[in-house]
């Protein structure tokens, strides 16, 4: 009698704690990550060409011809996107108030095609700086630390960039990037440098215009 | 107290717990949608908290996750409504209260877009 009475307090007992264990190892929410979809900036989808004009340069001149680099750049990644026919036109803005005007940019594009202009302003900068820095000093005690100069180059590249309808004259995107890197290689090659902020910007541009969903959290919840 | 009544006793319990089992059927299929919904399976999810709201139309979670669901399909106007009436129902909720924030942030961003466009 007194067996079966333990008996059945313990089946009871373990019961409860199994009981209880499935409540507790049920959380009650869950973070996701999803691709959550944006509005494009831009809509590509009415034009038959997109027409690549000289960009205007704002300030020091580069060692290599900056203005064909980004042209042809561009030139690539859109016909590569947009699967759309991609031409490239030797005229260019004199002045920045000239991206507003619409009767120039009218006056100056084709009037049978609809097309997009992608046209600009850039500005690549270089510069060394010296840092001090805390180095170990080599041969002798290897924990012991001597100060030295050392030399990092630094490039910028910015881009105004504008998207503006060939028929109409109008601005239908503008935006302003600014890429900066930091070499510790202090005779970095400005070219190689020119295609790491290049890539970036694109990387910028192409999210805006295409509405590229971009991850972001999220908490989905049971209770 | 002997054998046959510790078995009876014993069986009860069981059958309590699977009847809770059973009474759970409106949140296994909540949980089965978040699992669909971490596989990439939206549509298998929107589909299994669509029908969590037929059987338990007050269901904040059903209501937050359904939103989340539209909210990444791109469509705004529905994830709005299911945060509000999840709110409405669990307004405490900082789940869903973090993701409301967010939602907003990101429709802001949105809105200031469409904005920019008009004055075009």
């Amino acid at each position: 009698m007194k067996k079966n009475k333990q008996l059945f307090y313990k089946t009871t007992i373990i019961s409860l704690l199994f009981a209880l264990y499935s409540c507790s190892t049920m959380s009650s929410s869950i973070e996701v990550s999803a691709n959550i979809a944006k509005k494009p900036e831009l809509n590509l989808m009415p034009f038959e060409e997109i027409v690549i004009t000289d960009f205007l340069q704002k300030k020091e001149k580069p060692d290599f011809d900056i203005n064909h680099e980004i042209k042809d750049y561009f030139a690539q990644e859109m016909r590569i996107k947009t699967k759309k026919r991609v031409k490239l036109e030797q005229i260019s803005a004199e002045d920045e108030k000239n991206f507003k005007e619409k009767e120039f940019w009218v006056s100056l594009s084709d009037k049978e095609k609809k097309g997009i202009i992608l046209s600009g302003t850039y500005e690549y900068k270089s510069e060394t700086r010296k840092a001090l820095i805390k180095d170990k000093k080599k041969f002798e005690d290897p924990f012991s630390y001597e100060d030295r100069f050392a030399r990092r180059s630094m490039y910028s590249l910015i881009l105004d960039l504008y998207f503006i309808d060939s028929q109409t004259g109008e601005v239908l995107f503008q935006r302003k990037f600014s890429e900066t890197k930091t070499y510790e290689n202090p005779n970095q090659i400005p070219a190689f440098a020119f295609y790491d902020l290049i890539f970036r910007i694109k990387e910028k541009l192409f999210r805006d215009i295409f509405a590229e969903p971009q991850p972001q959290q999220r908490y989905l919840i049971l209770k | 107290m002997n054998t046959k009544t510790v078995v009876l006793m014993s069986l009860l319990i069981l059958l309590l717990l699977l009847t809770g089992c059973v009474m759970y059927l409106p949140q296994d299929e909540v949980k089965f949608g978040i699992e669909a919904a971490q596989k990439g399976l939206w549509d298998e999810a929107i589909f299994r908290w669509e029908r969590t709201l037929q059987s338990n139309p007050n269901s904040p979670a059903a209501h937050n996750n359904l939103a989340v669901a539209y909210e990444k399909k791109g469509d705004f106007d529905k994830a709005e409504n299911e945060y509000k009436k999840a709110l409405e129902l669990s307004p405490e909720n900082e789940y869903i209260q973090s993701n409301y924030k967010k939602f907003k942030e990101n429709l802001n961003k949105i809105e200031k877009n469409e904005n920019k466009d008009e004055k075009k």
